[in-house]
């Protein structure tokens, strides 16, 4: 773990997620229902649009840290309505993500290299080291990669589609692994400067809608924040 | 007129020696058949060294089952396929593991190892959607564990984009099934899944890992050869196609068969070797090669006799015993070169008859004594020692009675006669002897020598390590060690057992023993375990499961409610599931099928097995780090035993060197008691210290040399004493002609040591250590053989004083 790459901010977020969707679930059965209705996935990066698409991806790598507010629909078919949330992100290249939710209820989910940990209001603690789900951790590092802008890496793990220009697109990823197929279907990007959108759709038709605003780039982690996000 | 009479006489006796030999012929003419009769009914030679060592009366510690059940690990092997490019890498073992299955060498062959949900959800559908895993279980029988459980699924739910497939939530609300596939064992430490398959990186490669199992048994030389002949093809065929690629690969088949072609090699130029030596004695010395001839019909006659009565006693024979027996056996040729030496120093005056009756005692008794001396080892426990008694015996009775039976009949022409360089060597000793005249002090300087070669040997180590038994050589320990870095392979040789009478049993006491491991683990006393308990609860633990949720859902069916509503589940939610948890379900998950399925495939758990005696299962160990703690779990669980297979086999092989041992001091005790009868007390005990002395000597060397005693030096030393009692007897029966006795000694000597010293020449430390203990143990037994004659002599000449002077 010597030197990693430069990552950015928002797309390693997404991608660790995963790591989280893979812990918990890899077992449902369902019929897809695919995000056709995005046109994105019409447009696959080629050689014509490949230039905008790495270019995008180099200016989110640029960010080392950030924090933004976030607001969360989570549409799961068996539930009558969406489950809504609201909070906010921090990312920190060198910590991880910390998803803290303060909408229905305060929770921290924290995504680092060491493992996922989810922290109630009242302290208590769930915990999944990296160590012990090797898939979960090789899954962490591939990303890490794919982040850095290694273009093999990336086209080995997803096929990229991309619409609009660099000051405002939508790029879509569709998993090649199988392991990810498992869980993933798509997900879909949306921002200008910075992602605005994240649409994450599901194998088994449910999907979440997050969108950020109030992004501050400027941040530094430290202290109780610190503390209460990334030490376990 | 004397000349006919002479004539006639001889025809007369000739006529009773052919009776003789037409016997023999009758004999042999049965035993050929039979032995044609045993090998077409299947004549089964065993070669894995387990089965000689197991002692099927053993109460306690390992059993034959326990060994056999050890066998699925000894047909595994790994292959890991590498390329500096991962795509490649992933194409090389698609390619590779296409190759193993076609070659229908393997049973199996896992490297798709991709967790199909469908499949598992399909494996554990019995389970209904309420199991249980150990985390859980706890929880909820806690205070306010329900509680907590429902604020995490909330947390899980509400998670940023933590998907949960719905279709099984209005089944699963309570998300008890992810839970459970969460806790299953993970993936072994530094590999993960791409493409469905199993890969690990190291030293700028991506290794892909197929592991296979063999169909055939991995000790079998046919095995060995088609497999490894088939994984070198299939090596070049994958680096023709991709030339940066590197094949892995490791098994015990691996080892036994580089151990087997090393003893091979090694064997076919000790025997080759051997028989030349004997060769240039023998026609050296006869200057003809009807003796030869005659030689190889004994021993031949000896084998027949030894393998039809062996095979007929035992339901299979093992090849190791097979090879000593016929080194015990190669002793018979003693009473050939007897009888050749009578001839040869005989010249003219030759007469088949009369020289039958000048060898027939000595012979006859130092047989009887070899026969004793082995004899011994039939009452011993293990397999290996029995069948080496029988095959010796019965191989020491068939060359006896063709020397007896038919020398006779083929050897009639008189030779010239010689003074070959071996009668002149004999001589030489025999004059050395002569010169210590029988004095007051002989009994004294015996008994200090005796004491003083006791003391060495007291000093002797014993290591009963059977690694000595093969020698693994450094490129094969380099690969292993390789692979071991790179994959972290679970431990084969320590493990625990677990057996029960029914299936379920066995589950259960996985179970317990689950349970202790993982406080081991907490403890760090080993790394991982692997256990069928962790994918597979028993039927008791399923009913325990059902019981705890029904009661935790009725006791906080307001709690539930609240739960649904508040989520936005379904209206029916409440109703539904309460009936799931109640409600007995109609059929329970049972480890049928388990090794069918793809997860016991990618975590290489081993289902339960059927024995004799009833079920058995094992639980792999990862990292063992303080092996005293995993044995005191031994025994704490009925059923439940750690295993050391290493040191199981080094503690049988000590109790078979200390039976070994035993016996052979209990016969040779049993053949003093007989000389002494024969000879009377003195001479009785002269006879038999030269072979002692020369025992001794023997194991005195040994201990010089800094070696350690093992069983195998027990058997070289029980041929010591074979071979080193018959010479003084030849002595003993032939009280006038010491000249050619010494002669015929000098020449039994010199075949043995031709015969098994080369052995000393081997790599394999034990066998060049049992070659070694012959040359020394025979050597000296044969420049100690006259030593009797110092004792007869003074015991004559008393009794001729005593005539003397009444």
């Amino acid at each position: 773990m010597t030197k990693i790459c430069l990552a950015a901010p928002l797309f390693k977020m997404v991608l660790a997620i995963f790591v989280y969707c893979i812990l918990i679930i890899f077992s449902f059965d369902a019929t897809a229902e695919t995000p056709q209705s995005n046109q994105v996935f019409n447009l696959p990066v080629n050689e014509s649009n490949s230039d905008t698409f790495w270019q995008i991806a180099k200016t989110l790598n640029q960010r080392r840290q950030f924090q933004s507010h976030f607001s969360q629909e989570k549409h799961i078919k068996v539930l009558r309505r969406p489950l809504k949330s609201a909070g906010t992100i921090l990312f920190s290249f060198e910590h991880g993500l910390c998803w803290k939710t303060a909408e229905p209820f305060q929770s921290t989910l924290s995504i680092t290299r060491q493992g996922i940990f989810q922290k109630k209001a009242g302290g208590s603690f769930q915990a999944v080291a990296a160590q012990q789900h090797a898939v979960a951790s090789d899954i962490t590092s591939v990303f890490l990669a794919v982040f850095s802008g290694e273009r093999e890496v990336l086209e080995q793990n997803f096929m990229p589609h991309l619409s609009g220009t660099t000051s405002q697109w939508v790029i879509g990823l569709k998993p090649r692994s199988k392991m990810i197929q498992v869980f993933l279907d798509a997900i879909v990007l949306k921002g200008n400067s910075s992602i605005t959108d994240l649409e994450i759709w599901e194998e088994n038709g449910d999907f979440s809608l997050i969108k950020f605003y109030n992004q501050e780039t400027d941040v530094r982690v430290f202290g109780e924040e610190q503390k209460e996000c990334f030490d376990f | 007129m004397s000349e006919s009479l002479e004539k006639s006489k001889k025809s007369v006796l000739t006529f009773k020696a052919r009776g003789y030999f037409t016997a023999w012929l009758v004999v042999v003419v049965a035993l050929a058949l039979l032995l044609i009769w045993r090998v077409n009914s299947g004549l089964v030679i065993e070669t894995s060294i387990l089965n000689l060592l197991t002692s099927p009366k053993e109460g306690s510690g390992i059993s034959a089952t326990a060994i056999a059940q050890s066998s699925k690990f000894n047909r595994q092997m790994l292959f890991l396929i590498g390329h500096p490019d991962k795509t490649d890498a992933l194409k090389a073992s698609e390619l590779f593991a296409t190759q193993l299955n076609k070659s229908q060498l393997y049973e199996s062959v896992v490297y798709k190892i991709g967790l199909n949900k469908k499949a598992l959800r399909e494996y554990y559908s019995p389970l209904g959607y309420r199991p249980l895993d150990p985390k859980t279980r706890v929880l909820l029988k806690q205070e306010g564990g329900i509680e907590e459980l429902l604020e995490q699924n909330k947390m899980i739910l509400y998670a940023p984009m933590g998907g949960l497939g719905t279709t099984n939530l209005s089944d699963d609300p309570l998300l008890l099934f992810p839970r459970f596939l969460q806790t299953l064992p993970a993936l072994p430490k530094k590999t993960y899944i791409a493409d469905d398959t199993l890969l690990v990186s190291g030293e700028n490669k991506t290794y892909a890992i197929i592991s296979a199992n063999l169909a055939g048994n991995p000790f079998t030389p046919d095995v060995q050869a088609s497999a490894l002949d088939h994984i070198q093809t299939s090596i070049r065929d994958l680096q023709a196609k991709y030339p940066k690629g590197v094949v892995l690969y490791t098994g015990i088949m691996r080892f036994a068969a580089d151990s087997a072609r090393r003893m091979e090699k090694e064997g076919t130029l000790i025997g080759w070797g051997s028989l030349f030596c004997v060769l240039v004695l023998l026609v050296g010395t006869f200057r003809s090669i009807h003796q030869l001839a005659l030689s190889a019909l004994s021993i031949g006659v000896g084998l027949l006799a030894a393998i039809v009565f062996s095979s007929l006693i035992f339901s299979k024979l093992h090849l190791l015993a097979l090879v000593f027996g016929v080194s015990l056996t190669g002793i018979c040729i003693d009473y050939s070169v007897h009888y050749f030496a009578y001839h040869c120093v005989a010249g003219s005056n030759w007469n088949p008859q009369a020289g039958m009756r000048a060898v027939l005692p000595g012979i006859s008794l130092g047989a009887l004594t070899s026969i004793i001396g082995f004899a011994g080892l039939a009452f011993a426990d293990f397999p290996g020692l029995q069948q080496i008694s029988v095959f010796s015996s019965f191989g020491i009775i068939g060359a006896y009675f063709t020397v007896v039976c038919c020398f006779p009949v083929f050897l009639r022409k008189p030779i010239k006669e010689r003074k070959p360089i071996i009668l002149r060597i004999a001589q030489r000793i025999l004059q050395a002897w002569y010169r210590l005249r029988p004095t007051r002090i002989l009994g004294v300087v015996d008994i200090l020598g005796c004491l003083f070669l006791f003391a060495l040997v007291l000093h002797i180590k014993v290591n009963d390590d059977v690694s000595l038994l093969q020698k693994v050589s450094e490129p094969l320990l380099a690969n292993e060690k390789k692979i071991r870095s790179l994959t972290s392979r679970s431990d084969q040789s320590r493990f625990f057992l677990v057996q029960g009478q029914s299936e379920q049993e066995v589950l259960e006491r996985l179970e317990i023993l689950s349970e202790k491991l993982a406080k081991s683990v907490a403890a760090k006393d080993l790394k991982s375990f692997l256990s069928l308990a962790r994918f597979i609860p028993s039927k008791k633990q399923q009913e325990l499961d059902r019981k705890l949720l029904a009661e935790v859902f009725l006791k906080n069916r307001l709690l539930f409610s609240d739960y649904f509503s508040e989520l936005g589940f379904a209206e029916d939610t409440l109703p539904r599931i309460e009936k799931l948890l109640t409600e007995k379900p109609t059929k329970l998950l049972t480890p049928e099928n388990w090794s069918d399925n793809t997860i016991a495939a990618a975590n290489a758990v081993l289902g339960i097995g059927k024995t004799a005696e009833g079920f058995i299962a094992l639980v792999s160990l990862t990292g063992i780090q303080h092996e005293e703690n995993l044995m005191a779990i031994n025994n704490t669980i009925p059923g439940v035993s750690y295993i050391n297979i290493v040191s199981e086999i080094n503690s049988m092989m000590k109790g078979f060197r200390e039976q070994a041992t035993l016996l052979v001091l209990a016969s040779y005790l049993f053949i003093l008691i007989v000389l002494i009868l024969r000879y009377g007390l003195r001479r009785g005990i002269a006879v038999m210290i030269p072979p002692i002395f020369a025992a001794l000597i023997a194991l005195t060397a040994l201990s010089v040399f800094g070696e350690k005693l093992n069983v195998v030096h027990i058997i070289s030393l029980l041929l010591v004493l074979a071979v080193g009692i018959d010479y003084p007897i030849f002595f003993a029966e032939q009280k006038k002609h010491r000249e050619e006795t010494m002669f015929v000694i000098t020449l039994c000597a010199l075949t043995t040591i031709c015969s098994f010293g080369l052995m000393a020449i081997s790599k394999t430390p034990i066998l060049h250590s049992f070659g070694f203990m012959l040359i020394v143990g025979v050597l000296s037994a044969l420049l100690l053989a006259p030593y009797p004659l110092l004792v007869f002599d003074k015991e004559s000449a008393k009794d001729n004083n005593n005539d003397i002077n009444p």
